[in-house]
């Protein structure tokens, strides 16, 4: 299977587009709008680039959920990672290269944004680094299966795009990544908790500023069962004559 | 010869359509087998199905006499396939591209490089190797897709429409090596709806349509099927009502058939009667611009067997 991991990996990282959008992009989001807030944020204990720098984070790794359709069934490459099993390899090893090699590429991002976001602004993640990354790990691996697992369903990326996109706003805006639920009403907030985003935020923030790792095992341990669940459907849904 | 492969009864349906009818076939060693049918015919449904991409509803195939469901592995190890529609990499290199497919197979290292290499000697693109597909012309690309599909040096290749919208000159190097792999101890089997193609490379012939096998031969003794008669067609002008009775009295003249402004004969290879019918038509003051001869052809044994055009 490392022939394919390494292709897909590849794939991912010379495509200039998704490199901007999971580099340079939310480190400017974080700058402009870190820069834009900071006097809405006066307190010793949380700036607005901890703020900011933390949930952009988050929306990076939610985000991801739109990379592995477009590594997979992008129509510059369908065909030929489909012709993947005209060889020996096993169907299943196709779609899950997609996810490990996406979920590889969100940690190095993610791991560089994070030390940026120290070096640069000082975001120390409340000295709980690798609890904290945990959690962001996890979400851009549920978000990698998410992705597959849609592409698989649809069988192209436009579709699954769309309707990720989509998705991702609502649990964005859901999980607070740009301003609490509660504006938008106490029935949204309450919706609120059905968003992966809201999960992870709230388990990060317990961890940074109240060091409370109450949450992390559950939060982990939910995005391992519906990884699992993912896995199920790409397994059963996943036939190569659908595509030939 | 030795069968390497053998297909029984194999059936396929799509929904309520039935693709492919229960057909029956074997693939001797070293020969090139050719599939011609009109699109739709069941040609790419079988294909897929000896790929091992695609499942039959029933039937049996047998490789090297063994059943393939049993040696799924070792089967696709022992086959490359060359897909119809372009299967490649647009932003990696041509070797790049070739050394992954065969590093699928277990190759490594220098052996993988030198396979990929030799694949791309073989289809003529080693000078451009580094270049990346998307610089290349549309022959260039097909010629890349073939290189993938065989690098890992299988002894049964399956070409599916290898040649669809490509120029003459590619169209013609790419029916050159599919000959070449012959004389490599390759079994090729290969699909087209382009009889000059099937007529340039066939060591032998299965016309396929509307998913049954109407015929099985090689294509001399396909066209033998026409009785080894030649076809006149004269284009006329004045539309004039032709009687046809005088031209059975000509030597050799088998049928005539008049139809749009047409009259076709078929005469008998070998028999001189052109002057005959030409002062037949003059005699009858039937004003043509245009006469033609033409040789028995696979498109004439289609047409004769299933009464439609292959391109229809």
């Amino acid at each position: 299977m490392f022939p394919i991991l390494r292709r897909d990996f590849l794939n991912i990282v010379k495509n200039p587009a998704l490199l901007f959008a999971n580099t340079l992009f939310p480190f400017l989001l974080v700058a402009i709008i870190g820069g834009m807030s900071g006097g809405m944020f006066a307190t010793d204990a949380v700036s607005a680039h901890d703020y900011y720098a933390v949930s952009i984070l988050v929306f990076t790794a939610l985000n991801i959920s739109i990379i592995s359709p477009n590594t997979f069934m992008e129509v510059s490459v369908k065909k030929a990672n489909l012709r993947i099993g005209y060889s020996p390899v096993k169907p299943w090893q196709i779609y899950v290269s997609k996810i490990v090699s996406t979920f590889v590429f969100a940690l190095l991002c993610l791991g560089l944004l994070s030390l940026l976001f120290f070096v640069l602004y000082g975001v120390d993640y409340g000295g709980r680094f690798l609890p904290f990354f945990a959690l962001v790990g996890g979400l851009s691996l549920f978000a990698s299966t998410l992705g597959v697992t849609m592409a698989v369903l649809f069988k192209d990326e436009e579709s699954a795009n769309q309707l990720l996109g989509v998705l991702n706003i609502v649990f964005a805006f859901m999980g607070g990544i740009f301003f609490h639920p509660r504006i938008l009403g106490e029935t949204f907030a309450r919706a609120s908790v059905v968003s992966p985003a809201r999960w992870v935020l709230e388990g990060t923030f317990r961890i940074i500023f109240d060091d409370d790792l109450g949450l992390a095992l559950p939060i982990l341990a939910v995005f391992a069962g519906l990884v699992i669940l993912f896995l199920a459907i790409c397994k059963k849904s996943f036939r190569l004559e659908d595509y030939v | 010869m030795e069968k390497v492969l053998e297909v029984k009864n194999l059936e396929k349906s799509y929904k309520d359509v039935k693709a492919v009818k229960g057909i029956d076939f074997a693939v001797k060693k070293n020969e090139v087998l050719c599939f011609l049918g009109p699109n739709g015919a069941g040609k790419s449904t079988t294909i897929n199905i000896l790929a091992g991409v695609l499942e039959a509803d029933a039937g049996e195939i047998l490789y090297q006499g063994k059943p393939l469901k049993e040696m799924q592995k070792s089967y696709k190890h022992e086959i490359g396939i060359v897909p119809q529609e372009l299967a490649i990499y647009e932003n990696v290199s041509a070797l790049k591209n070739v050394m992954f497919y065969a590093s699928l197979y277990g190759y490594r290292g220098r052996e993988l490089k030198d396979l990929a290499e030799k694949a791309l000697k073989d289809v003529s693109l080693y000078e451009v190797r580094h270049r990346k597909p998307k610089t290349f012309s549309g022959g260039m690309k097909r010629r890349l897709n073939i290189a993938c599909g065989v690098a890992h040096r299988p002894s049964l290749i399956i070409f599916d429409e290898p040649t669809v919208g490509i120029d003459p000159q590619s169209r013609n190097y790419i029916l050159e090596s599919i000959k070449a792999l012959k004389d490599d101890d390759i079994t090729v089997i290969y699909t087209s709806h382009y009889m000059e193609e099937v007529e340039a490379i066939s060591t032998r012939i299965i016309i396929i349509d509307h998913g049954e096998i109407i015929a099985t031969g090689t294509k001399e003794s396909l066209k033998a099927t026409l009785g080894d008669t030649d076809r006149f067609t004269v284009e006329t002008e004045n539309g004039h009502e032709i009687d046809t009775d005088p031209f059975y009295a000509i030597d050799g003249v088998k049928e005539v058939a008049a139809s749009e402004g047409k009259i076709h004969c078929e005469v008998l290879s070998g028999i001189d009667s052109l002057d005959q019918i030409v002062g037949e038509l003059i005699r009858q003051n039937i004003r043509f611009s245009n006469l033609s001869k033409e040789k028995a052809t696979l498109e004439r044994v289609f047409l004769n067997l299933t009464g439609h055009s292959l391109r229809g």
